[in-house]
């Protein structure tokens, strides 16, 4: 493809770099809140009392302007709504 | 009183030893009083990349269980008076290792020398926090390798929830070559990754295994690019402001040069 010659001409500096970015963001956020896991498989239990979303919720850390942040995404489609 | 640097890293064969030795012996041909000691009980190596294998009648534990005096226990450099080295033991394990005899060895030695620099087991298991409890400053070494900065980022992560936070940077085995191609991530994505500051850069050189081959450091050959390296960062560590090393990939002539 035309568009394959495109992409083999990505740096793959860059590409490590972002990566680590993204890896290290999501390290960095667990060790800072240890009880991280325990929250989460706590909120699954409580969320998945109203929601079907269980599969598909996304807890996450992430951290900016020096604030740890937790997102909780919740997918809420007409069907799973208990 | 001397200053405690503890070489360290996350991952393993980033060249931690390596850099030990070439500082420890920078340091002591700047004429600085220097002792290397080898952590890495089980696994010792720093004794061979500086030559010195022969000379080792005892180690740190024969030293810390009282079995060997201080003196007989620090083997003296077959390059001059300035730097001693004090050999892990290939027979114990990383517990055998008492943190509390370690700190007081720590505070005879910062008396009798200007520098110590501790080289650290790779990892953050046993023998991890002992290598790093006295130490005024840490050096992490890494590679510009994705493996090699990510475990060095967990190692700065706990360092710092130990209330370390003199924390710094070598940069290993850096090819300006790759660099420039954008093959290879620069110095600079690697700082901004890790946030700590910059100690220096050391350039991958080919000659490393010979250097190693022979027990005799980089920072022996004084014209090459990597002793310089090497000599800049022993000075930095003396509190000179000196200009980061600007590494230019080779030209045709040469590579051509280096070849005849």
């Amino acid at each position: 493809m035309l568009f394959d010659f495109l992409k083999r001409k990505r740096k793959s500096a860059k590409l490590a770099t972002e990566r680590l970015h993204v890896i290290l963001a999501h390290e960095r956020g667990m060790a800072r809140l240890p009880f991280f896991d325990d929250l989460k498989s706590d909120l699954i239990k409580v969320l998945s009392k109203y929601t079907d979303t269980k599969d598909t919720l996304n807890i996450s850390v992430s951290h900016r302007d020096g604030y740890d942040f937790i997102e909780i995404n919740v997918p809420i489609t007409g069907n799973n709504s208990k | 009183m001397g200053k405690i640097y503890t070489i360290t890293s996350g991952k393993g064969g980033v060249g931690k030893s390596t850099t030990t030795a070439n500082l420890a012996l920078g340091m002591a041909i700047a004429g600085k009083k220097v002792v290397a000691i080898d952590l890495d009980i089980g696994l010792r190596n720093l004794d061979m990349i500086l030559g010195l294998e022969n000379r080792i009648v005892y180690n740190i534990i024969d030293l810390l269980e009282g079995r060997a005096k201080l003196n007989s226990a620090l083997i003296r450099d077959k390059r001059g008076d300035n730097l001693k080295l004090l050999a892990a033991s290939q027979t114990n394990s990383k517990e055998d290792l008492s943190k509390e005899k370690f700190l007081d060895l720590l505070k005879l030695l910062k008396e009798q020398f200007d520098f110590v620099f501790i080289d650290s087991p790779a990892g953050i298991e046993t023998g991890f926090s002992n290598a790093f409890a006295g130490a005024e400053g840490v050096i992490i070494v890494a590679t510009p390798e994705i493996s090699s900065i990510r475990d060095a980022d967990r190692v700065v992560g706990i360092l710092e929830a130990n209330g370390k936070h003199n924390i710094s940077l070598i940069v290993n085995r850096i090819k300006p070559e790759m660099v420039k191609k954008g093959e290879m991530m620069s110095q600079d994505d690697i700082l901004q990754i890790l946030a700590i500051d910059l100690l220096g850069i050391v350039p991958d050189d080919p000659k490393m295994i010979e250097y190693t081959n022979k027990g005799e450091p980089a920072v022996l050959d004084k014209i090459s690019v990597t002793a310089n390296a090497y000599i800049n960062i022993t000075r930095r560590l003396m509190g000179e402001d000196v200009p980061q090393l600007e590494l230019k990939p080779k030209s045709f002539l040469r590579k051509l040069f280096e070849r005849l």
